[in-house]
C-alpha cells in the first residue's frame, strides 16, 4: 500500500515541477512547484522523515512559496514576459542536462549495492514510546551493524528513526556546530535583505548603492566596475 | 520493497528538472523556484539514503539545507525587487552588465 | 692576536657603509675623518700585526689565521671566508694600509669642494676594503671575492665623474679588460681546486713542496699557472690587456696613485707570489711570465717615451714597471719582485701625487707643453718628485736603484732568465730615465710657460667645473703650492724613495757595507723557501752590471740636460724620425689593432646577427607570438562573458559535467 503510495506522489512531484518549469505565467509555475513540495512532503513521510515532512510543508509550502507568490503580486511580473518564456538557450542546455542527470544517476549507483533495497511497511514510533532508552543500550538485535534504534529493518523493535526525537538528539549532539553556524547563516540573510530592500537612510544617498546591478548612481564609473565607455567595448 | 534507485531516480528527475528550468527560463522568479526545486531533490535523496542506511544524519544535512533554502529565497527576492525597481523587469535578459 | 685581523678587514668596509649611506649628510668635515679614520686605524694595526708575526719562531715560517665563518660547503668543496697573514702578506696588509691612509690624507686637500665628495671616500674605502680581502683572504676564492671588488671599485673610480662621457667610457674598457683576465683567473681556480681539491694557496704551496705530487700531469699545472696568469694580466695591466690602464688616468690622481700605481694592479705580482710553489713547478709558465712581463715593460716605456699628458706618462711608467716586476716573477726572483712592487708603490704613488698637485696648480691641465718651471712656485712637490724620479730612474742610493738593478741582475743570472731578457729590460730602464728626466725639463725646470689664454678655461668650464671649487680664484695667476694635506703625504713618500730600498739592500752591497742584510728578502724567506731558483754567483759581474746600469741612468740625465737645459722645451729628439714619433704617439697601434682584429668583429658580430637575428628574431619573436597567441585566445574567450547569466549558468553545468567525467576517467566510481 504504501508503495503505491509512494509512486503516486513520486508522480505528482514530477508533475509538480514540470509545471514548475514550463508554466508560461510565474503563478502558475508556482503553484505547481507548492505541488511539487507538497507532494515530496508525503514522500518524506512515506521514508520514514516525519520531521523533514512536517518542516518540508511548513517552510517550504508555508514560508517560501507564500512568498515567491507575494513577491509575483508585487511586481506584477506576470505581464512583462508572456511574449517569450524561454531563452534561445534552451536547444543545447536540456541536452546538456540530461547528459548531467545520466552521469549523475550512474555516479551514485554503488549505493545500490552497499544498501540493498528499502524496507516495506512504514514504522511510526507510537506516542509517549521510550526512544531514549531503546537507543541508550546500543543493542544490534539482528547483527548487522546498526543499533536497534535506527536500524528500520529489525521488525518489532521501536523505531525512533527520522522523529523529532531522533533527528533532535542528534542536532543537538554531533551536530551542534552545524546547527548553530546556521543560525549565523540566517542572520546573515537577513540582514542582507533588510539592507537590499530596506529604506536607506539619508546620509547614505551619495554612496552607491551596495549590491544593484545597475546602480541609479550618476557617477556609474566608480560603482559598477566595468563600466560600459563605448569606445571600450569592443577594444 | 522499492529499489533505492528508483527513488534517487527520482532525484535525478526532479533535479534535472529544477536545472533546465534554471537554464531555461527567462523570468528570474522561475528561476529562483527551480533552483528550489533541486535543493528539493537533493533533500529527497539525502533522505532516501538516510533511510536506507538508517542514519538519522541525512535528516540533519535537509534540515540544514531547509535554512539555506529559506535565507536564500529572503535575499534572492530582495534582489529581485531591487533589480526591479532599476530595470523595471526581472527578465535575465536584461541584466547584461556582468559583461566582460 | 689574531683578532686584530677583524678590525683590520672590517673597518674600510664600516667606514665605506657610513660614507656611502650617510656621507651626504655628514657634512666633508665628517667623511673625511670617518674616510681617514677606516684606513689609518687599519694602517697602525698592521704594526702590531707585523711586530707580532716578528716575535714568532716556528721553524717553517709563521702565519696568522682566523676563520671569519664557513662559507660554502658542497659536497668535496670548501671555502671558508678565512683570513690568513704571513710574512709576504703582511708586507702587503702594511703597503696598502700605510700609503692608502697617506693617499687618504692626500685627496681630503685633492678632492676638496667636490660636491661628491662623500662618494669619492666611500669608494676608496671600499676598495680598501676589497685590496684587504684580496691579500689577507686565506683561500683563492676570498682572493678571487677581492679580486672583483678591487675592479668594481677601480670602474667606479675611473668614471669617478661619469657626466664626461669620455670617463664613463674609460671605466667600461678597464671593467671589460679586466672581466677578459678574471675569465682565465676563475677557470685557473676551477683547474687546481680539480688538481688538488683545495684553493687555499698554503695548501697548494705545501703539496708542491718537494716536488710535483706522484700521478699530477705537469701539463695541467702549467695550464693552470698560464690561466691564473692570463687573470693577472688584466689586473696587472700586461700584454695583452694593458690597454684599459692609461685610460684609467680619467679617474681622479688620488686614485691613479692608489689603485693604478700603488696596490691594486700589483695584485697579479702578489698572486704569482702567494703561488709561487705552483708557478714554480710550471717552468713554461715562468717563461711566459718572464716574456711578457718584459715585452711589457719596453713596450709600455718607449711609449711613455713621447706622450705629453703628465698622467700619460706616469701610467704608461705604471705599465713598465709592472713588467719589471713579472720579469722577476719570472725569473723566480719572488722577493726581488714583491721588494720591487713595494719600492714602486712608494715613488710611483709619490710621482702620481706630485702630478696630482701639479695639476691642481694648474687648474686641472694635464699637458706639459703648458707647464714649466714650477720648481720655483711648488718647492715641496718639486723636491718629493725630483726624489720620486731619482728612485724610479734608478739612481743610488734611492729606493728603485736596489729593486731594478736586482731584478736586472736576476734577469740575467736566474736558471730561468736570459741575456736577452737582460737587454730589454736594460733598455726599458734606459726609456724610464729618459721619460722621467723629460718630464722633469718640461714640468719643473726652465722658464714657466703658462696655459695660454682660453685653453684652460674651456677645458675647465668643460670637464671641471665641477670640481674646480676652491681652487678657482687663483686662476690666472702663478702656480701655488698645495695645502699641507697634500704635502705631507707627498714629503713621507719623497721621504720612503729615498730611504726605502734599504730594507732590500742586495747581499752584494751588503757585504761592503759590513754584512748589512738584506731585511726583507730574509723576512720573505719562509715564504719562498721550497721554490727557490738557482742563479748564478758572479760578484765581478754583478757589479759590472749595477755599474753599467747607473752609469747608463746618469748618462741618460746627462742627455736630457743637454737636450732641453736652456732649450726649447717642447722638441723631442724623435721628431727627427717621425715615423718612430708617430708609432710611439700611437702607441704602437694597440688600441687600433684591438679595435679592428677584436671589437670591431665582435661589435659586428653583436649587431648583424647577435641583435638583427638572436634577439631580434629568434627571442623577440618568440616573446611576441606567445604574446600574440595568448591575446588571440583572450579575445576569443572574451566573448564568452557576454554578461548572460543564463550562458553563465550553463557553462557552469557544463563545467561539473567535466569534472564529473574526469572522476570518471579516474576511476573513482
Amino acid at each position: 500500500m504504501s508503495i503505491a503510495f509512494l509512486y503516486l506522489f513520486g508522480a505528482l512531484a514530477v508533475v509538480g515541477a514540470l509545471g514548475t518549469v514550463l508554466q508560461r505565467h510565474p503563478i502558475h509555475a508556482a503553484l505547481s512547484l507548492l505541488g511539487s513540495m507538497l507532494s515530496l512532503a508525503a514522500v518524506y513521510a512515506l521514508l520514514n522523515a516525519h520531521l523533514i515532512a512536517a518542516l518540508q510543508v511548513i517552510i517550504y509550502a508555508g514560508a517560501i512559496i507564500i512568498l515567491v507568490v507575494y513577491i509575483i503580486m508585487l511586481l506584477q511580473a506576470g505581464t512583462d514576459d508572456q511574449a517569450v518564456v524561454f531563452r534561445k538557450a534552451w536547444m543545447w542546455s536540456l541536452p546538456l542536462v540530461l547528459v548531467f542527470g545520466v552521469i549523475f544517476g550512474k555516479a551514485l549507483f554503488p549505493i545500490h549495492a552497499e544498501a540493498a533495497v528499502l524496507a516495506d511497511g512504514i514504522i511510526v514510533c507510537p506516542p509517549g514510546a521510550d526512544c531514549e532508552a531503546d537507543c541508550a543500550d546500543g543493542a544490534d538485535s539482528d547483527g548487522d551493524g546498526l543499533t536497534d534504534c535506527n536500524d528500520p529493518d529489525c521488525g518489532g523493535t521501536l523505531q525512533c528513526f527520522g522523529t523529532v526525537n531522533g533527528v533532535g538528539a542528534q542536532l543537538m549532539g554531533p551536530y551542534i556546530l552545524p546547527f548553530e553556524v546556521s543560525s549565523l547563516l540566517l542572520l546573515a540573510g537577513m540582514i542582507g535583505a533588510l539592507l537590499l530592500t530596506g529604506r536607506r537612510p539619508k546620509e547614505w544617498a551619495d554612496e552607491p548603492a551596495p549590491v544593484s546591478v545597475h546602480t541609479a548612481n550618476p557617477d556609474g564609473a566608480q560603482a559598477g566596475g566595468r563600466v560600459h565607455a563605448p569606445d571600450q567595448e569592443d577594444a | 520493497m522499492i529499489p533505492i534507485e528508483q527513488l534517487l531516480a527520482l532525484a535525478f528527475v526532479l533535479l534535472g528538472i529544477g536545472a533546465c528550468g534554471v537554464l531555461v527560463r527567462r523570468n528570474l522568479l522561475v528561476v529562483l523556484m527551480s533552483i528550489e526545486l533541486m535543493l528539493n531533490a537533493t533533500n529527497l535523496a539525502f533522505v532516501s539514503i538516510a533511510r536506507a542506511l538508517g542514519d538519522t544524519a541525512g535528516h540533519v544535512m535537509v534540515l540544514m539545507i531547509f535554512v539555506v533554502a529559506a535565507v536564500e529565497v529572503a535575499v534572492g527576492m530582495a534582489i529581485v525587487v531591487n533589480m526591479f525597481r532599476q530595470r523595471d523587469s526581472i527578465s535575465v535578459d536584461s541584466f547584461g552588465t556582468m559583461k566582460g | 692576536m689574531e683578532n686584530l685581523l677583524i678590525p683590520v678587514l672590517l673597518l674600510p668596509l664600516v667606514g665605506a657603509m657610513i660614507n656611502g649611506f650617510a656621507g651626504k649628510k655628514l657634512g666633508d668635515k665628517v667623511v673625511s675623518i670617518v674616510g681617514i679614520g677606516a684606513i689609518a686605524i687599519p694602517g697602525l694595526l698592521a704594526w702590531l700585526l707585523l711586530f707580532e708575526l716578528m716575535g714568532m719562531d716556528g721553524e717553517h715560517g709563521n702565519h696568522l689565521s682566523l676563520t671569519l665563518f664557513e662559507w660554502i660547503h658542497v659536497g668535496a668543496f670548501k671555502a671558508d671566508f678565512g683570513l690568513w697573514l704571513d710574512e709576504l702578506s703582511v708586507v702587503m696588509l702594511l703597503i696598502v694600509t700605510n700609503i692608502g691612509a697617506l693617499i687618504h690624507l692626500y685627496s681630503v686637500g685633492y678632492m676638496k669642494g667636490d660636491p661628491s665628495y662623500w662618494r669619492f671616500f666611500a669608494y676608496l674605502n671600499l676598495f680598501i676594503f676589497s685590496m684587504l680581502c684580496l691579500i689577507l683572504g686565506s683561500n683563492l676564492l676570498v682572493l678571487f671575492l677581492g679580486w672583483e671588488g678591487v675592479g668594481l671599485c677601480s670602474y667606479l673610480l675611473i668614471g669617478f665623474w661619469y657626466e664626461n662621457s669620455d670617463y664613463a667610457k674609460a671605466g667600461k674598457k678597464a671593467f671589460v679588460t679586466n672581466r677578459v683576465g678574471d675569465f682565465g683567473f676563475a677557470l685557473g681556480m676551477m683547474l687546481l681546486f680539480a688538481l688538488f681539491g683545495t684553493l687555499e694557496p698554503s695548501e697548494i704551496n705545501h703539496a708542491l713542496e718537494h716536488g710535483l705530487p706522484t700521478g699530477m700531469n705537469p701539463k695541467m699545472i702549467e695550464a693552470a699557472a698560464l690561466l691564473l696568469f692570463v687573470g693577472a694580466t688584466g689586473k696587472s695591466a700586461q700584454i695583452p690587456l694593458f690597454v684599459w690602464l692609461p685610460d684609467a688616468m680619467a679617474g681622479p690622481t688620488p686614485v691613479s696613485a692608489l689603485i693604478h700605481a700603488a696596490t691594486m694592479v700589483t695584485a697579479g705580482v702578489y698572486m704569482i707570489a702567494r703561488l709561487n710553489g705552483l708557478f714554480f713547478h710550471a717552468e713554461f709558465a715562468m717563461h711566459v711570465v718572464l716574456v711578457i712581463g718584459a715585452a711589457t715593460a719596453l713596450l709600455a716605456a718607449t711609449i711613455g717615451l713621447v706622450q705629453n699628458d703628465i698622467k700619460k706618462v706616469l701610467a704608461y711608467s705604471t705599465v713598465s714597471q709592472l713588467g719589471f716586476m713579472f720579469v722577476a716573477m719570472g725569473a723566480g726572483a719572488w722577493a726581488v719582485g714583491i721588494f720591487h712592487l713595494m719600492t714602486h708603490a712608494f715613488f710611483k704613488a709619490c710621482l702620481f701625487l706630485g702630478s696630482g698637485s701639479v695639476i691642481l696648480a694648474m687648474h686641472h691641465e694635464q699637458d706639459m707643453r703648458f707647464y714649466g718651471g714650477l720648481s720655483k712656485f711648488m718647492p715641496k712637490t718639486y723636491w718629493t718628485f725630483f726624489a720620486a724620479t731619482l728612485a724610479i730612474s734608478g739612481i743610488f742610493p734611492f729606493a728603485g736603484f736596489f729593486s731594478k738593478d736586482e731584478i736586472l741582475w736576476f734577469a740575467y743570472a736566474s736558471d730561468r732568465g736570459h741575456p736577452v731578457i737582460y737587454v730589454v729590460v736594460l733598455a726599458a730602464a734606459i726609456c724610464t730615465a729618459f721619460y722621467m728626466f723629460r718630464i722633469m725639463w718640461m714640468t719643473f725646470w726652465g722658464e714657466h710657460r703658462g696655459v695660454p689664454e682660453g685653453h684652460g678655461d674651456h677645458d675647465d668650464h668643460d670637464d671641471h667645473s665641477d670640481h674646480e671649487g676652491d681652487h678657482d680664484d687663483h686662476h690666472g695667476g702663478d702656480p701655488v703650492e698645495s695645502p699641507w694635506t697634500m704635502t705631507v703625504p707627498l714629503i713621507v713618500l719623497g721621504a720612503l724613495s729615498l730611504v726605502g730600498g734599504f730594507l732590500g739592500v742586495p747581499h752584494l752591497l751588503g757585504n761592503v757595507a759590513g754584512h748589512f742584510p738584506n731585511l726583507l728578502h730574509d723576512w720573505l724567506h719562509p715564504v719562498f723557501q721550497y721554490s727557490e731558483v738557482h742563479y748564478t754567483h758572479a760578484d765581478g759581474l754583478e757589479w759590472g752590471l749595477m755599474g753599467l746600469s747607473l752609469g747608463l741612468a746618469l748618462s741618460v740625465w746627462g742627455v736630457t740636460a743637454m737636450l732641453w737645459r736652456g732649450k726649447d722645451k717642447l722638441t723631442h729628439p724623435l721628431d727627427k724620425v717621425p715615423a718612430v714619433h708617430k708609432l710611439l704617439w700611437n702607441k704602437w697601434y694597440v688600441d687600433e689593432l684591438y679595435e679592428v682584429a677584436l671589437i670591431g668583429p665582435i661589435v659586428k658580430f653583436s649587431r648583424e646577427v647577435l641583435w638583427k637575428i638572436v634577439d631580434e628574431v629568434c627571442i623577440d619573436g618568440t616573446v611576441n607570438f606567445v604574446g600574440g597567441v595568448c591575446k588571440t585566445v583572450a579575445d576569443g574567450l572574451g566573448r564568452l562573458q557576454n554578461g548572460d547569466v543564463g550562458n553563465y549558468a550553463t557553462v557552469m553545468v557544463g563545467g561539473m559535467l567535466f569534472l564529473l567525467l574526469c572522476l570518471a576517467g579516474y576511476g573513482l566510481w
